[in-house]
């Protein structure tokens, strides 16, 4: 994890994903998107619910959740068990659900509901859509 | 053979006979797993799947020129397959079908950013027939995931020692 040192200015983004290739790749790319759009960011990227939760208190501008998460428990937890924890504590966070779920329609309004603002799946595309929402999320307008 | 593509034509076309089948266009390497099944190579009890190489055009991409960050990747890669493989045959000999699922879902998205479409489709398979609780697909599908992963591994391996040339002999 990247350490925590916090710049006047600088975005939080965080990156929640218990598979360690998936979070490492995700972490990559948005730290290649924000280099590229000149956004100053921090990432911070978790593996569990838990650790994520522990430091939420930092309030990231963005946070990026696996749908499934967890899964190296016995009981497979979805984002569904974060989503509104994440919310309540920090509801000006744009959350980003992740997951390779071809299809979002069964979930997506109570997912929006919980809290959540936008869906990726993990294929090909994933970086190209990524992009301009961190753009958007994270740009800030000239003061 | 045909162009027709969905999982629902698929169970017509094995409802009517057919013993399999195999969707145009296909690749060398589908081509062989598909003969494979049914045909004994002499000389060799394991069917050969040749490996494929892992296409890294994406991590390349990613990295930036940074060769470490690719390496970490596939070692990344091949620890948590070998870890959820082995999980998967300990799943099925507890039966634990919903495990099973899990892990086959958990590993889609790796296989396919390193570009190992036969082992997507196969663990796509797999989730679908764990969550029928269908013992010996199960089985079928976990023995071909098993045998792809391991012609893939030594490829990966080529591909680290191609990546890391001067620290292959003090990394063992």
């Amino acid at each position: 994890m990247n350490q925590i040192k916090s710049h006047p200015g600088e975005k939080l983004i965080f990156v929640v994903d218990d598979d360690e290739y998936f979070n490492n790749l995700l972490t990559a790319m948005v730290v290649k998107i924000c280099e590229r759009n000149n956004i100053s960011a921090q990432v911070l990227s978790f593996e569990t619910g838990r650790a994520c939760m522990a430091k939420l208190e930092l309030g990231p501008s963005l946070l990026l959740l696996d749908f499934y998460l967890d899964t190296r428990n016995d009981i497979t937890a979805t984002a569904y068990d974060l989503l509104e924890d994440i919310h309540q504590q920090v509801p000006e966070t744009y959350i980003l659900l992740i997951s390779q779920q071809e299809d979002w329609t069964l979930f997506k309004d109570d997912l929006i509901a919980l809290g959540a603002n936008e869906f990726l799946h993990k294929d090909r595309e994933l970086e190209a859509r990524l992009e301009p929402i961190i753009e958007s999320v994270l740009s800030t307008p000239k003061a | 053979l045909t162009a027709g593509s969905s999982e629902k034509e698929k169970k017509a076309i094995e409802a009517a006979g057919m013993d399999d089948l195999l969707l145009k266009p296909f690749s060398q390497a589908g081509l062989m797993k598909i003969l494979g099944k049914y045909v004994q190579v002499k000389g060799d009890e394991q069917v050969d799947h040749s490996g494929t190489a892992p296409d890294l055009t994406d991590l390349m991409e990613l990295a930036n020129g940074d060769a470490s960050f690719v390496v970490n990747m596939l070692q990344i890669f091949l620890k948590n397959s070998k870890q959820d493989l082995s999980g998967l045959h300990e799943a099925f000999t507890g039966r634990d079908f919903q495990k099973i699922k899990g892990l086959a879902h958990k590993m889609i998205p790796p296989c396919r950013h390193l570009g190992f479409e036969a082992v997507v489709e196969e663990l796509k398979l797999l989730e679908n027939v764990a969550e029928e609780k269908n013992e010996s697909s199960v089985q079928e599908s976990v023995k071909r995931i098993s045998s792809l992963l391991e012609s893939l591994y030594p490829e990966i391996e080529k591909e680290l020692r191609k990546l890391t040339p001067s620290q292959a002999s003090s990394n063992i």
